[in-house]
C-alpha cells in the first residue's frame, strides 16, 4: 500500500475529509479490497491507540482534566470501562480455570510474558530480552528458536544468545546441537545456525560437554570455541547481541578506606581522588555545640572524607566550595559509549555536625562527560562554565543537609554517556553557602560512600564485514567475507590485511572502518574516480594497536563525519591525500593517539599534488605525529592543536598553504616549519612576527625568519605568514 | 438448557471476549474515539437486552457488528452527519468482512500489541506524543489540538498520520509480525 492511501485513511479517521472526498473513499473503499484490508488495519491500530489511553486513564483514576470542556463525552464513558474492566476479571478466571498451572520462572522483559516451557520461533530482526528470576540476564536475536526445559536450562536451536549470569546462579546451561555450554559465573555467548555452533567467552569462564566426548573442556575470559571444527580463537563481542551488565569501572578508593595520597586539584591521571584542603578520618568528635561529645562515625568502613578548606581565587575570593574529582577512563568502551548506549549511576552520601545558624549546609555531586585528552582536564575544568566543544553532558544534585549527625543524606544523579566521551569526571563538594560564617570554613562536614556504576544498555550484535583478498576492488564480493561487500546497516568493516584494496566507485559507510586493525598491515587507495563516504556515528580508523601498519591514500575524494584516528595505541599509519580532498566534518581528527612507546610508531598526514583537506579540529597529540603539506597542498582547520603533555608534534609546510582559525600548541615545544618560499600559513586575527614567536610551546622553523601581511576576507582581519626574504 | 440470566451472561462474555473489535469495527464507521465509545457502550447495553436473540453456535460477531451498525447509523441520522459518513452499503461490507471467524484477531498476539504499542508511544517526539496524547486521551479534534502545540490544523493531520506510521513500525519490529 503506498503512503497515499495511508494518508487519505488517516484523514478520515482524523474527520478530515469533506463531503466530497468521503464520498470517493468510501466509493474506492468499495471496489478496492486491498484498501479495505489496509483501512482495516489501520483502523485496529486507531482503536489500539485509543484503548492504551482508556486504559491507562482507567487504571490511573485520576480526575479528568478539566480544561478541555468540550469533553462532556467523557463522563459517559466510564461505566463502559467499569463493566469491561469487571467483566475482564470473569474472563481472565476462566482462562486461568481453562489452563494448567505452568511455573513461572522468568519473564520476557519488553512485554513481560510469563515464559512456557515451550518452543518460541521469533523470526525478523528482533532483540527478545529475558529476566529470569535467578537474576540472570539474557538476550536473543532472532530469528532464533528456542525452549526452556526448566528454569536453569535453555535449548537453543536456532539463532544467538547472550547471558549475563549474576553470582549464586551458576551452573545455567545452553543445550545445543554439539554440545552444552555450562556456565561457571560468566558472561557468554552461543550462536547455533545450520553448520555452526559456536561459544565465546566475555566474562568468567564456561565449562563445554561436547556430544560424545567424556571429558568437558573449559573456556576461559576472551576465548571462544567452534563446536563443530572444534578449534578455539578469541572471543568477539561484536557478533553477539548483549543483555544489560555492568561495565568492570569503579571509583578508586570510593570509602576513603586507603591510606593513599589524595592529589591537589584537579587530578589529571585516573584512578585517584583530588581536589581542595580534606583528611581521611576515622571518627570525628563533636567540638561544640548543643551535641559536644557526640561522634560522627563513617556510614561504611572504618573511614570517611572531612571536608576542611575551598580554593580562594580573585574572582571568588571565598572559594565557593570545598571540591573533590575523580576522573574515569571510558576509551576502553569506547564501543559501547559510542553507540550512546551507557548510563552512568553516581552517588554518595554527605553529613555535617549541627553546629549554629552559621553552619554551611549544601552538598553537591555532579558528573561530567568530557571529550579530548585526560591531560587537558584542568583547562576544560576551568572552562566548563563555557561553551566548550569538549564537554558533552553533565549532571548533578544538590541537598541541604539535616541537622542530625546521627544520619547521613544519600545523593545521586545518573546520565546517559554521550558519544564519543573519552571519560567522566566525578565531583563531590561542600558548599559555602552561609555567608555570615567568618571563622573556619567548615566546621565538621563528611563525605562518605561514593559509588558509580555504568550499566549498558541491551543492544544486538553488529557483525563484521573483514577483508580477505591480499588486493583487488572494494566492489568485489569475493574480497569479502561472506561473499557480500560491507554495505549492511549493522555492519563494521575491518580491513586486517590487505596489500592494497582499490574504490573505484563511491562507497557509502555508515560504520566504522578499521584499517590495520590489531596487527594487520593494510592499504586503501581511493582512485581519482572513488569516492569514500562515512555517514553515521562510526569511526574511522587507521592503524590501530602496536605492530599495526595502514596506509590510505587519497587520489578521489574521502568525506568523514565522527572521529578519525590516524594511527592509534601504537600503531604505524598514514594518510596521503595526493591530489584528491578529504572533507571532515563533525568530529575530531587525532593524530597518535596514546602513540610514542612502540618503536615503529608513526602517524602521518600528506597534503600534495594539489590535495585539499578541510577540517573542524585536528588535534596532534603526543609525539610522530606529522603534517607535511607539499606541491600545491593546502589544509583548512578551525581548530589546530600541535603536540600533547609529552612530545613534539612537527607541522611542516613546503608549497602549500595551512589556513587555521585557532592555532594552539601543547607544553612542550613542537615544531611549525616554513620549509620554502611559497609556505603560507593564513591564521585568524592580526599577528606579528613577535606576537607568532612568543606563542607558548611554538617553535618556528625553516628561513631565517618570519614576515607577516594582513589581509581582510569575508569581513574578517586574517594574517598571512611566510618565510622572512 | 441454560438458564435466561446464564445465557445472558455468556452473551455479554462473547461480548467482551469480541470487544476490540467491536471496538474496531465502530471505530471504522464513526472514527472519533470518544463517541464510538458510547456507541460500544449503546450496543453493550443493547446486546444485553436481547441477548435472548442470540442463537448460541452462530457467528457472534456478524450478530453483534450488526446492532453496532444500526446505532451508528442512528447516531449519525440523529446528528445529521451522514454526509461525512460512509454509505450504509460499504457498512454492510465491511461488517461481513470483519465479522468473517477466519478475520479474528489472535488473543496473544493482541496482547504482544498492545504491550509493544505502550512501549512506542513513549518513543515518540515529544511534539507527536502531546498531539497523539490531546487526540485520544483528551478526545480533543485534530485541528483544535494542533492549536495547543502550536501547529497549524493541516500540521496535526500529516503529524498523526506520521505519529501511526511510527507507531506501526514500531510494533511490528517489536511483535516480528506484520499485523
Amino acid at each position: 500500500m503506498t503512503d497515499d492511501s495511508h494518508q487519505i485513511i488517516d484523514r478520515y479517521l482524523d474527520g478530515a475529509l469533506s463531503p466530497e472526498e468521503t464520498a470517493a473513499f468510501d466509493e474506492a473503499l468499495r471496489s478496492d479490497a486491498e484498501l479495505r484490508r489496509e483501512f482495516r488495519s489501520r483502523v485496529r491500530l486507531h482503536g489500539l491507540i485509543t484503548r492504551h489511553f482508556a486504559w491507562e486513564e482507567a487504571q490511573d483514576s485520576l480526575p479528568p482534566l478539566v480544561s478541555f470542556p468540550e469533553q462532556s463525552k467523557r463522563t459517559n464513558r466510564w461505566p463502559w470501562i467499569a463493566m469491561a474492566a469487571a467483566a475482564v476479571v470473569v474472563l481472565a478466571f476462566l482462562i486461568v480455570e481453562r489452563n494448567e498451572p505452568a511455573p513461572v520462572f522468568g519473564i520476557f522483559s519488553t512485554t513481560d510474558e510469563a515464559i512456557e516451557l515451550k518452543r518460541y520461533e521469533f523470526s525478523g530482526d528482533q532483540l527478545i530480552e529475558i529476566h529470569l528470576d535467578s537474576g540472570i540476564e539474557i538476550v536473543i536475536e532472532a530469528p532464533a528458536s528456542f525452549q526452556f526445559r526448566d528454569a536453569t536450562r535453555l535449548e537453543l536451536f536456532d539463532g544467538k544468545l547472550a547471558a549475563d549470569v549474576p553470582k549464586g546462579a551458576e551452573g545455567f546451561t545452553v543445550v545445543t546441537p554439539r554440545g552444552e555450554v555450562i556456565d561457571l559465573g560468566t558472561r557468554f555467548g552461543v550462536s547455533v545456525s545450520e553448520d555452526n555452533v559456536e561459544t565465546h567467552v566475555f566474562e568468567g569462564e564456561v565449562e563445554i560437554r561436547q556430544e560424545g566426548k567424556t571429558k568437558a573442556v573449559r573456556l576461559q575470559e576472551s576465548e571462544s570455541m567452534d563446536l563443530v571444527a572444534k578449534t578455539t580463537g578469541t572471543s568477539d563481542s561484536k557478533r553477539f547481541p548483549m543483555p544489560a551488565y555492568v561495565l568492570p569501572v569503579s571509583l578508586a578508593n570510593p570509602g576513603f578506606e586507603k591510606d593513599t595520597e589524595v592529589v591537589k586539584g584537579m587530578p589529571a591521571t585516573y584512578l585517584t581522588w583530588g581536589g581542595d584542603a580534606h583528611q581521611q578520618i576515622g571518627r570525628y568528635p563533636v567540638k561544640s555545640g548543643s551535641e559536644q561529645g557526640a561522634v560522627i562515625e563513617p556510614t561504611e568502613g572504618n573511614r570517611m572524607l572531612q571536608f576542611l578548606g575551598t580554593t580562594a581565587s580573585p574572582e571568588d575570593p571565598n572559594g565557593g566550595a570545598s571540591e573533590l574529582w575523580q576522573v574515569i577512563d571510558l576509551t576502553l568502551y569506547s564501543d559501547e559509549v559510542n553507540r550512546g548506549g551507557v548510563e552512568a549511576a553516581f552517588s554518595a552520601k554527605v553529613n555535617r555536625v549541627s553546629g549554629s545558624s552559621r553552619v554551611d549546609r549544601k552538598f553537591g555531586i555532579a558528573l561530567f562527560a568530557f571529550q579530548g585528552s585526560v591531560e587537558l582536564v584542568d583547562s576544560y575544568w576551568d572552562r566548563k562554565n563555557q561553551p566548550l566543544s569538549e564537554q558533552l553532558a553533565s549532571t548533578s544534585t544538590t541537598v541541604n543537609s539535616d541537622d542530625d549527625p546521627a544520619t547521613w543524606e544519600l545523593l545521586s544523579c545518573d546520565f546517559v554517556i554521550p558519544p564519543n566521551a573519552d571519560y567522566l569526571v566525578a565531583q563531590v563538594y561542600a558548599s559555602e553557602d552561609n555567608t555570615n560564617d567568618t571563622t573556619d570554613e567548615f566546621e565538621g562536614h563528611f563525605a562518605d560512600a561514593c559509588f558509580l556504576t555504568l550499566t549498558t544498555r541491551p543492544r544486538a550484535s553488529s557483525p563484521t564485514a573483514v577483508w580477505t583478498g591480499p588486493s583487488g576492488d572494494w566492489r568485489n564480493k569475493k574480497n569479502w567475507q561472506e561473499d557480500r561487500t560491507p554495505d549492511g546497516a549493522r555492519d563494521e568493516v575491518r580491513v586486517v590485511d590487505a596489500e592494497e584494496l582499490r574504490l573505484a566507485r563511491r562507497v557509502a559507510l555508515k560504520q566504522t572502518l578499521w584499517l590495520g586493525y590489531h596487527r594487520g598491515r593494510a592499504r586503501m587507495r581511493i582512485l581519482p574516480d572513488g569516492i569514500l563516504e562515512r555517514s553515521g556515528q562510526g569511526e574511522l580508523l587507521l592503524g590501530h594497536n602496536e605492530g599495526g601498519v595502514a596506509e590510505m591514500i587519497v587520489e578521489g575524494k574521502l568525506l568523514t563525519r565522527g572521529r578519525v584516528f590516524i594511527g592509534r595505541n601504537n600503531a604505524a599509519s598514514r594518510l596521503i591525500v595526493d591530489g584528491g580532498t578529504w572533507e571532515s566534518s563533525h568530529g575530531l581528527i587525532r593524530m597518535a593517539q596514546y602513540g610514542s612507546r612502540g618503536p615503529d610508531t608513526v602517524s602521518e598526514l600528506i597534503v600534495r599534488n594539489g590535495g585539499t583537506v578541510t577540517a573542524e579540529r585536528l588535534e596532534m597529540v603526543h609525539d610522530l605525529a606529522t603534517l607535511t603539506i607539499e606541491s600545491g597542498g593546502s589544509v583548512d582547520v578551525e581548530k589546530l592543536r600541535i603536540g600533547g603533555d609529552d612530545g613534539e608534534a612537527r607541522v611542516v609546510i613546503r608549497d602549500g598553504v595551512m589556513r587555521v582559525r585557532e592555532l594552539e600548541f601543547g607544553p612542550v615545544e613542537s615544531v611549525l616549519e616554513l620549509a620554502d618560499e611559497s609556505a603560507v600559513i593564513e591564521l585568524l586575527g592580526e599577528w606579528d612576527e613577535a606576537s607568532l614567536v612568543g606563542m607558548p610551546g611554538a617553535e618556528w622553523g625553516g628561513g631565517p625568519g618570519l614576515r607577516t601581511e594582513s589581509f581582510a576576507r569575508d569581513g574578517e582581519m586574517w594574517t598571512r605568514v611566510m618565510q622572512a626574504r | 438448557m441454560a438458564s435466561d440470566s446464564e445465557h445472558t451472561r455468556h452473551v455479554q462474555q462473547l461480548f467482551v471476549q469480541y470487544g476490540a473489535e467491536v471496538k474496531y469495527f465502530v471505530l471504522s464507521l464513526l472514527p472519533h474515539p470518544g463517541e464510538a465509545e458510547d456507541m460500544v457502550q449503546d450496543t453493550f447495553l443493547t446486546v444485553t437486552a436481547k441477548a435472548h436473540d442470540y442463537e448460541e453456535g452462530t457467528n457472534f460477531k456478524a450478530w453483534a457488528f450488526a446492532i453496532a451498525r444500526f446505532k451508528v447509523l442512528e447516531y449519525l441520522r440523529q446528528k445529521k452527519r451522514e454526509p461525512l459518513a460512509l454509505s450504509g452499503e460499504t457498512m454492510e461490507l465491511l461488517a461481513r468482512e470483519a465479522s468473517d471467524p477466519d478475520s479474528a484477531n489472535d488473543e496473544v498476539m493482541e496482547q504482544k500489541i498492545s504491550h509493544a504499542l505502550a512501549d512506542c508511544i513513549t518513543h515518540l517526539s515529544p511534539k507527536l506524543k502531546q498531539l497523539v496524547e490531546l487526540v485520544y486521551r483528551n478526545g480533543i479534534k485534530p485541528g483544535a489540538a494542533a492549536d495547543q502545540v502550536g501547529w497549524k490544523p493541516e500540521a496535526a493531520y500529516v503529524g498523526l498520520s506520521r505519529a501511526r506510521k511510527e507507531l506501526k513500525l514500531c510494533i511490528q519490529k517489536k511483535v516480528g509480525a506484520n499485523f
